[in-house]
């Protein structure tokens, strides 16, 4: 029992995080901004998914890394699974974005770098999976497909953080609008959002932990029924 | 299998969205005081706590720029420092101000001189927060909404956790 | 290692224009693009417009010039040739002419926009470096990205799939300072644009350097 715990004791962090942000995240004070109110509480939850999609997809990537240095497949797996996961945390990222967007910015999608970046980024790992499923041989798959999924993670760093901050932006923290320490992001604030991001990404990692393990297994089982 | 979290996911967003679009559709936006004082050149322009009522806590908005010739206290006065410093014949600026019971409220100063008299127009909005009747108790429906989900996604995945664990090691034992 | 390269970028050099057929095929291209745009609408006035026009016949031009990078060899020359070079020197060579060919073609674009439909750029200076740099990106990563799609069945359908995602944003920065090039802005105010273009280019660059040996194993 003892065993399972320490090797597990993160997911158990990330629960507790969670637990205590998601009341915190509603009952913490905040920050008193025009046109925000109360929908600032959205940097708990949309602010949260984008970090939580950075950290699954260099997941993927390190996943990729590996794959192409060793051969073996079980990592190519694993990159594919936190791609998939990635892929999730981002399209829940800009469904939220485009819910807070309605009442604040008051339409859902603005020709914004940062949305415009996100969007673009998304479409990058579809085009994995795209190409993923042209090639049918798993060894040349696997090598083309993590080659693809090391630059796209590059291009999705370039896209979404550098681009946006050169260009006009309606993004807090881009184009000439203060960061979120400029949004006086009081400490009150930092305390919920801080293990709030640490959660979500623990989360993710679970999440994606999960479905690489039981894409293993059916891989490890149709092995095994192929070889007998 | 793979559908339930994404079902959890949509529901807790829906959820969120609609709570988030809750708190902001009542809030409107409306000047509730324009008072015009005119005065001659001597020092306090204006008291805002006696104008709108017992404010306290301002500060200036950031982003915007004080111009030299005005100094506002943090009690609400908004005081002319020296006439030389009148440098332009309009001044536009942006004060928050807190209310002895949590509410916010955004100021919009405007002066104008007309030579000798200085025309001070105030218009005050209110942010509007989730205070008053929601802290009252119906944001505990929103805590407890938003953890049971949570916690029945954390559940969903302890349960898929186990079973994958149990599912490797048979197949360990396999082979 | 850079003598090396300039022999393969010769090379290359040589299996693309021996056959000339496929060398016009892109000018003519170019020229049918830009005529039916002429058609269309006469003289440009608008510095806008006339962007607008030019980037799409650059982008497209420069997607049709690059698609047969990996195809030129034919494929007995091929095995045997590749067993000799590095691939790393491969890839940077493959991508430095592209960019000569990008650059050929934007020099070549130009004139032909300047003829037909009238020239309101006002920087030209800056509106020349600009396209270089934004035509580089597409043609470097375009190769990389053919590159990875000719391992699959389908090469020059994935080619595009793959590389627009990629391609999009800087076709808006590119766009953007070109316009503003045009318009006749002063350089102070967006200088970061063109650097942005640069980084990508170098990025670019470099992660094929890294990555293209990988790819090569087959």
């Amino acid at each position: 029992m003892l065993g399972i715990l320490s090797r597990n004791w993160w997911k158990v962090l990330a629960v507790l995080l969670l637990l205590y942000a998601i009341p915190m995240a509603w009952l913490g004070s905040v920050s008193v901004q025009v046109i925000l109110h109360e929908t600032i509480r959205n940097l708990y939850f949309h602010v949260t998914m984008w970090f939580a999609m950075i950290a699954v997809f260099a997941g993927s990537m390190v996943y990729s890394i590996r794959a192409l240095r060793s051969g073996n497949r079980l990592f190519d797996i694993k990159a594919q699974q936190f791609a998939q996961t990635g892929m999730m945390f981002g399209f829940i990222g800009i469904v939220t974005g485009m819910i807070w967007a309605t009442y604040t910015w008051g339409e859902p999608w603005v020709n914004d770098p940062k949305l415009n970046g996100s969007a673009v980024s998304l479409m990058i790992y579809v085009a994995y999976f795209v190409l993923r499923g042209s090639i049918d041989e798993p060894i040349r798959r696997m090598r083309v497909a993590s080659v693809y999924n090391i630059f796209a993670f590059v291009m999705l760093i370039l896209l979404i953080g550098l681009m946006p901050r050169l260009t006009d932006s309606l993004h807090p923290g881009n184009g000439g609008n203060p960061g979120f320490g400029g949004y006086d992001l009081k400490n009150d604030m930092k305390m919920v959002f801080y293990p709030s991001v640490l959660g979500w990404i623990l989360m993710g990692f679970w999440i994606a932990g999960l479905m690489a393990k039981s894409k293993i297994a059916e891989y490890k089982i149709e092995e095994d029924t192929s070889d007998k | 299998m793979k559908l339930f979290p994404t079902i959890i996911f949509s529901a807790s967003l829906l959820f969120g969205g609609m709570a988030v679009a809750q708190t902001t559709a009542d809030s409107t936006v409306q000047p509730n005081e324009a008072v015009a004082v005119a005065k001659s050149i001597p020092d306090t322009l204006v008291d805002l706590n006696k104008q709108l009522g017992g404010i306290m806590d301002v500060t200036v908005a950031k982003g915007t720029i004080l111009p030299e010739a005005i100094e506002i206290t943090p009690a609400g006065l908004i005081i002319l420092k020296s006439e030389d410093l009148l440098k332009a014949d309009v001044y536009n600026f942006e004060v928050k101000a807190s209310s002895p019971e949590n509410e916010v409220y955004i100021i919009t100063v405007k002066i104008r001189r007309d030579g000798e008299k200085l025309t001070t127009t105030i218009i005050s909005d209110k942010i509007d927060m989730a205070t008053g009747f929601r802290k009252e108790g119906k944001i505990y429906v929103v805590v407890a909404i938003s953890l049971i989900l949570f916690v029945v996604l954390v559940t969903y995945l302890v349960l898929l956790d186990r079973r994958i664990r149990k599912l490797n090691a048979k197949l360990e034992n396999r082979s | 290692m850079f003598t090396r390269i300039l022999s393969l970028v010769k090379y290359e050099a040589m299996l693309e224009f021996r056959n000339k057929a496929l060398v016009g095929s892109l000018f003519v291209y170019v020229f049918s693009t830009v005529f039916v745009c002429y058609r269309s609408f006469q003289t440009v006035e608008d510095p806008a417009v006339w962007n607008a026009l030019f980037w799409i016949v650059v982008l497209f031009s420069s997607t049709n010039a690059v698609l047969r990078t990996f195809q030129r060899e034919n494929k007995g020359n091929a095995l045997y040739f590749y067993q000799l070079i590095r691939p790393s020197e491969l890839i940077v060579a493959k991508i430095a002419f592209n960019y000569i060919l990008t650059l050929l073609l934007v020099i070549g674009i130009i004139p032909i926009f300047w003829l037909l439909l009238g020239n309101p750029v006002r920087d030209m200076g800056m509106f020349f470096l600009v396209s270089f740099l934004a035509a580089g990106a597409f043609s470097s990563c375009l190769t990389l990205v053919s590159a990875m799609a000719g391992k699959s069945s389908n090469a020059a359908g994935l080619t595009p799939v793959l590389g627009f995602p990629v391609i999009l944003p800087v076709l808006m920065v590119a766009v953007k300072a070109a316009g503003k090039a045009a318009s006749g802005t002063a350089l102070s105010e967006y200088w970061d644009l063109p650097v942005v273009l640069g980084a990508f280019n170098i990025v670019i660059v470099v992660l094929s350097f890294f990555l293209f040996p990988y790819l090569w194993r087959d």
